[in-house]
């Protein structure tokens, strides 16, 4: 297959090579969940924690926090069931059945007592399994957290459609656009950008089924110690109407934490993390 | 390495067969087409170091650095002897399978195959170098576009993006295949096999189809042969998966016959 030539010099690295993570499939019932992993279970008592991403993306936008993170735990990053390298789920996805498909997950990797980083969906996602299994999740730190208005709800579902891929590739260039337009100076896309073009990516479903997650009610429901941070993305305004409705925990603000920050910021962020897990942070 | 399979660990006098995917894409292309040859056989495709979700190797490899890391592939899965099908970039490597250790692959398949002079592999350089690190969503629309241009006709964008998405999944490196593959010695590799392996060829209208042909002379074994599949672009593993593994069956199973058994559920491993 031919592509198109250019011109740019080799720059000799390579950023979006894998090199701590190992990564496996799990058979959950009649699917295969797609996992990375780090860290060992030998070297510590301390419980796993489980990363979970946003929509479109997969466990890969983890790689640089998982690198960050691995000496000090084990850290594994599932691809959502639908995401990645994950099989779908068979009925109409939402928050509640992805997290069903996580838990299963644990149980399959036999993982007692976990704690949860959540990314949007994923925050979503981890506040939804966080309720299905109080006793088994110990903590959760979430990036995002939307708390949406009945008026922001009706705009998205009046704005968003899934995306049709097109013979001039059209579709490419303006999910390019979309997510390079506000985001950290270096941060590689490309490294992320195969999981944007996902065909189930391109579907809407992801984001409706955040929009439509009832994280509100849920938040005060959940009884676990929860840190949310609030990066600087287009659902800030959503996430801090989150700090209110903790009931054990805090809300943090990240100015200038750009889309980017996953990998930019992987360092600041695993001490950030590693603080709250570690009982440092109240 | 990244493994999908599909079929029976042992199928009573059907070998093995290794499906080897072209540049920049992986082995999920042949998703469709591992089901159905999973029938009756042990179907299986591995994305090569550096694509899909394999780790990469840590400098450009030659081919015969792909042919060493499939053959230690093989080993752990426990797979000793085989028929072995690539396309384009996946051609070369079959070839270099073949050549390497003839003692365990069996048969050939091609999906297309084209071997440059030096003074043509001069004037191919463009094709080696790195894509744009920060590569951009023109660069990878300009991909996008020439799959297109190449596919079976009426195949939709939604099939192409069944796929698609592989060609990026290690971006920084995509290119390493074709640096592998524009050098190797095809006329070489062919001189070594001379009359041993029966090799099937097939030329479908893409973007090889002026280049292919040029193979015919080297294909010393009465039982090879070379079918051109006018009408038939990128993409016909899924479009015309049954035609294609009907044609390729013929020619893999000519000295067995056992019935086909029923449909194969893919796997993925590592």
């Amino acid at each position: 297959l031919v592509i198109p030539a250019v011109d740019e010099a080799c720059t000799g690295n390579n950023p979006s090579s894998e090199t701590n993570a190992r990564k496996a499939y799990a058979r959950v019932g009649d699917r295969h969940l797609h996992y990375r992993v780090a860290g060992s279970r030998r070297t510590t008592r301390t419980p796993a924690l489980i990363c979970l991403h946003a929509a479109p993306f997969s466990g890969r936008s983890f790689v640089s926090l998982l690198e960050q993170l691995d000496h000090n735990r084990q850290i594994l990053a599932p691809d959502l069931p639908g995401f990645g390298d994950s099989d779908p789920l068979s009925q109409t996805p939402d928050v509640a059945a992805c997290a069903s498909a996580i838990g299963l997950l644990l149980d399959a990797l036999g993982l007692e007592t976990v704690d949860l980083l959540g990314h949007r969906l994923g925050s979503a996602v981890a506040l939804e399994l966080a309720r299905q299994r109080q006793s088994q999740v110990r903590m959760l730190v979430l990036f995002s957290a939307p708390v949406f208005t009945a008026e922001e709800r009706a705009d998205f579902e009046r704005a968003v459609r899934a995306v049709q891929p097109s013979e001039d590739g059209e579709h490419i260039i303006h999910s390019w656009q979309a997510f390079r337009v506000r985001s950290l100076e270096g941060w590689n896309l490309a490294a992320q950008f195969a999981d944007v073009l996902r065909p189930q990516a391109l579907a809407a479903w992801a984001s409706d089924a955040l929009y439509r997650y009832p994280l509100a009610e849920r938040l005060v429901q959940v009884s676990q110690p929860v840190a949310i941070y609030n990066p600087d993305d287009e659902f800030s305004s959503a996430t801090r109407r989150a700090g209110p409705l903790i009931k054990n925990g805090f809300l943090a603000e990240l100015p200038d934490w750009l889309p980017g920050f996953l990998d930019i910021k992987a360092a600041t962020m695993a001490t950030l993390v590693r603080d709250h897990l570690d009982g440092a942070v109240r | 390495m990244h493994v999908y399979r599909a079929g029976p660990d042992h199928a009573h006098g059907k070998m093995p067969l290794l499906c080897i995917h072209l540049t920049p894409l992986a082995a999920v292309v042949y998703s469709k087409f591992l089901a159905e040859m999973g029938r009756d056989r042990l179907a299986i495709a591995i994305d090569t170091p550096g694509y899909g979700n394999s780790d990469p190797p840590p400098t450009p490899p030659s081919i015969a650095d792909y042919t060493s890391a499939l053959f230690d592939a093989l080993d752990t899965l426990g797979i000793a002897q085989l028929d072995v099908m690539g396309f384009h970039t996946g051609s070369k490597i079959a070839l270099d399978l073949a050549r390497s250790q003839p003692h365990r692959v069996n048969r050939i398949v091609w999906v297309s195959i084209a071997y440059w002079s030096a003074s043509e592999v001069v004037g191919r350089d463009v094709y080696s170098r790195p894509t744009d690190n920060e590569a951009d969503g023109n660069y990878i629309a300009g991909l996008w576009r020439e799959i297109v241009r190449w596919s079976t006709p009426g195949r939709t964008p939604e099939q192409i993006a069944e796929t698609f998405y592989a060609s990026q999944l290690q971006p920084e490196i995509s290119h390493w295949g074709y640096r592998a593959a524009f050098p190797y010695d095809v006329e070489q590799a062919m001189a070594e096999i001379g009359s041993s392996k029966p090799v099937l060829v097939l030329n479908p209208d893409d973007d090889l189809r002026d280049h292919t042909p040029r193979i015919r002379p080297l294909l010393l074994h009465p039982h090879s042969r070379f079918v051109d599949l006018p009408g038939w672009g990128h993409g016909f593993l899924d479009l015309k998966t049954a035609e294609a593994a009907a044609i390729i069956r013929v020619f893999l199973d000519q000295d067995s016959r056992v019935n086909q058994g029923s449909g194969a559920l893919l796997t993925p491993e590592y």
